[in-house]
């Protein structure tokens, strides 16, 4: 309890958020985000991520340590061939690494991502969607452990450096982790990030939002967390409306991202999965995750003034 | 009856004894996983007409309509699997087995308590929906024979003794007696704890591995339906490569944290050419430079003391010579239980296609003691085809064709001669094939028989082959011995 004081701020502290309603219901009228979001945020229009608390010190703002379109650019699209072939995402062994020509050749920062949520929100369907791999048609519950990984580069904004993120997500059934005790043990055992997945389309996976971070998370106060809500596209039939996000974000103060769960574009001969595409759709994501990441190495290393330093003048103010 | 006309479907249905809940239902049609299912009505026929006999003591095992197979099961008085297949020739025996196996793949991942004591048929349902891609898989045309031969599928890796090496040691390491090396299904090397499993997780473990998507590791609770069938062990699986995996059965430890990519590649990387020469086998399942004779359309070898086999249909290695494919049908047979696992084992290849038409040649006959006459392509097709290859063939003379234990050298269009060769899986006498392979070639396996490389070694002397037994390890029921510490359920 008194671990989660320290990092839950009362709402009067917080900044409202830049993209708050109002633009939700742009997007719902118009079916497209806001430009001026869309310039600033989401240069693929799948995804609509919005952070919270950027204003404090703790969390980086969006594209303020990673260049956010630099995978489109030319130089960037060389370093995202070495995670290509032939037009389809390239699925790495673990003896294996994207190899780079040497004049360009950059280093890899691994972070494991332990991702959690209630059964059937999409766990196993965002880390394949992320990781350019085929969504399982019929759901069925993960059965143990199953780690996945993502190499993906990107440039980071002080340096000017590239850096190649190598992401290592775990993710696991929830009945498995009810019925066996050593997998989240194993699954939180020096973890990087915990992503905590709700679908919009099942409220009580919404509300089970805190339980889950106190109790997946509650002893790791210094690691990542984000929040990402699935099924995003089905908003008709949402469960989940916007006044209760921003409350959830008032209260809890982490980034919050929004996910389709819409078929990923196919190659033209109509099966395999088109890996630049996919890329495209799901940058903001891998941006997203690498930037806290980033940060909060940096923070770490006492290279940037972190949130111990910050928080307790916010609890006071 | 139930078909609707069409052949070459499978359909297998899954209910609960006692109330005759469907807990699933799969579909094949033409090797593929389909949608169609049968109607409700029938699967309620199909179900009471056995129950009806149960009710007068009278087991109801199978039926025959024109078109259409029909076998029915019932598991520890509780799971009634009923299997419905329209596939040329397919014979009771052989869907008898596919639905032990389907029980055993019901096992593995959800436990035989789970299954023997339903208490809530939806939470059961939706678990087993886990095991639909390895049901599916075993209903359709994989490239592997395990479910026919209940052998395990392997292939002879080109350096052999130093995967076995590297395993050994990894599995040393991580505290494990039960690890092996497995490419699309078909296990590479594996411990000798490995090859103690017992039927049917020693066929079942791989072709899961084959069958689940890719990931870099997984941490999976398993029931081994043989050995430990209410106790979970965990089945780590390692992508060292994609397709190429290495599964380690291990209890409680070692965590999966702790199978960092530091000891991954202190074991591996110094090995990284052979494991990538692994990949190129899958499906062919023997080294590419070793060529054999063009009549050669598909090859079986069995050990079925140590109940592993070679199986591929897929060598379309010749120049010019049209890709057979994977397309294949087999019929499995057997002289009845009666005569153990020594009985002999006949099968029955045909590949389907043929890509030039040639009139269908006469199909390939294995079994033991016997190679029946190989298949011909036209002598036209051969002359028009170049069979005088340029590259190194082995003579058909020398190739061997080996089942129980023993050497049979088989010639095109003649019958084989038996050769006595020594007991252990292709420690073959090679002759003058001797070099064709090239290097990386049948080395491997063309060494003595005590040698642990691609050739697995021959069962201890001392422990007397035991067909049909079950071996020592989570195969055997004695727990005690060389078992690992099972997982604690909450």
């Amino acid at each position: 309890m008194s671990q989660r004081k320290k990092w839950q701020i009362t709402p009067a502290s917080l900044p409202r958020s830049q993209m708050g309603s109002q633009g939700i219901r742009h997007y719902e009228q118009h079916k497209v985000f806001p430009p001026i979001y869309q310039v600033r945020y989401f240069s693929l229009q799948l995804l609509g991520v919005d952070c919270l608390g950027r204003a404090m010190a703790q969390l980086p703002a969006p594209g303020s340590v990673i260049v956010p379109d630099w995978h489109e650019s030319a130089e960037g699209k060389e370093y995202l061939s070495s995670i290509l072939r032939k037009n389809r995402r390239r699925v790495f062994g673990l003896l294996e690494r994207p190899v780079l020509p040497p004049q360009v050749a950059a280093d890899t920062a691994g972070y494991k991502i332990f991702v959690s949520g209630k059964s059937g929100v999409g766990k196993t369907a965002l880390v394949a969607k992320l990781a350019g791999l085929e969504v399982p048609v019929i759901h069925h519950e993960t059965v143990g452990i199953q780690t996945t990984i993502v190499y993906w580069p990107a440039k980071l904004q002080a340096s000017d450096r590239v850096i190649i993120f190598r992401f290592e997500f775990w993710d696991c059934g929830e009945a498995a982790l009810k019925k066996f005790d050593h997998i989240l043990p194993a699954c939180k055992e020096k973890t990087d990030a915990f992503l905590f997945l709700f679908s919009f389309t099942d409220r009580s996976s919404f509300d089970d939002l805190p339980a889950q971070l106190s109790r997946v998370a509650g002893d790791a106060p210094n690691t990542v967390k984000m929040v990402i809500g699935s099924k995003f596209d089905q908003y008709m039939h949402t469960d989940v409306p916007e006044r209760d996000l921003t409350a959830f974000r008032q209260a809890w103060e982490l980034p919050l991202l929004r996910v389709k769960s819409v078929p990923g574009r196919r190659l033209a001969d109509g099966r395999t999965l088109d890996g630049r595409a996919g890329l495209a759709d799901v940058a903001h994501i891998l941006n997203g995750l690498g930037e806290h990441l980033w940060h909060q190495d940096q923070v770490a290393a006492g290279l940037i003034p972190g949130p111990q330093e910050n928080a307790p003048e916010e609890e006071q103010g | 009856m139930a078909e609707d006309g069409t052949s070459g479907a499978v359909h297998l249905l899954c209910l609960a004894a006692s109330s005759g809940v469907p807990l699933f239902c799969r579909s094949s049609r033409g090797g593929a996983p389909s949608r169609h299912q049968l109607p409700f009505s029938v699967i309620g026929s199909l179900n009471g007409v056995h129950m009806f006999g149960q009710n007068l003591d009278v087991t109801l095992r199978s039926a025959r309509t024109e078109d259409t197979a029909v076998v029915w099961k019932t598991f520890h008085d509780s799971v009634t699997l009923i299997v419905l297949s329209s596939e040329p020739g397919c014979s009771e025996l052989r869907l008898e087995r596919l639905l032990e196996l389907v029980f055993g793949a019901m096992v593995l991942l959800v436990g035989l308590e789970e299954l023997t004591r339903i208490r809530n048929v939806e939470r059961l349902k939706k678990e087993l929906r886990a095991t639909y891609g390895l049901i599916d898989s075993l209903l359709g045309d994989a490239e592997l024979a395990g479910d026919l031969t209940q052998c395990v599928d392997c292939i002879a890796p080109g350096d052999g003794p130093l995967l076995q090496e590297a395993l050994a040691g990894f599995a040393e390491e991580v505290g494990s007696v039960f690890a092996s090396l497995v490419v699309g299904g078909r296990v590479v090397v594996g411990t000798e704890g490995w090859w103690r499993l017992g039927s049917p997780e020693a066929v079942l473990l791989p072709w899961l591995v084959g069958t689940l998507p890719a990931q870099a590791a997984r941490d999976y609770p398993v029931y081994l339906p043989h050995g430990s069938p209410t106790v979970p062990h965990r089945l780590l699986t390692l992508m060292l490569l994609p397709r190429l995996e290495l599964c380690v059965l291990c209890g409680p430890q070692p965590p999966l944290s702790q199978l960092e990519p530091q000891v991954l590649e202190r074991w591996w990387q110094p090995v990284l050419e052979p494991l990538r020469a692994c990949l190129a086998l899958a499906p062919r399942a023997i080294p590419a430079g070793f060529s054999l004779h063009p009549d050669i359309l598909g090859l079986l070898f069995l050990h079925l003391e140590q109940k592993r086999a070679f199986f591929t249909v897929d060598l379309g290695g010749e120049e010019g010579a049209p890709e057979w494919g994977a397309q294949h049908s087999m019929e499995g047979g057997s002289r009845g239980a009666g005569e153990g696992a020594a009985s002999k084992v006949s099968l029955l290849l045909h590949p389907r296609s043929f890509p030039q038409d040639p009139p269908a040649p006469p199909p390939l006959l294995l079994c033991a003691g016997h190679c029946h006459p190989l298949p011909s392509r036209s002598a036209g097709l051969e002359a028009s085809q170049g069979v005088q290859s340029r590259e190194p063939q082995v003579p058909s003379t020398c190739f061997p064709f080996l089942l129980r234990g023993g050497v049979i050298r088989g010639k095109g269009r003649r019958a084989g001669v038996p050769h006595g060769g020594s007991p252990g899986l292709l420690c073959g006498v090679w002759g003058s094939c001797q070099g064709a392979g090239g290097p990386g070639g049948p080395r491997g396996w063309a060494q003595a028989g005590g040698d642990p490389g691609g050739a697995p070694p021959p069962p201890a002397a001392g422990e007397p082959p035991e067909p049909n037994a079950c071996p020592a390890g989570p195969g055997h029921s004695d727990p005690a011995r060389s078992h690992p510490l099972p997982l604690g359920p909450q």
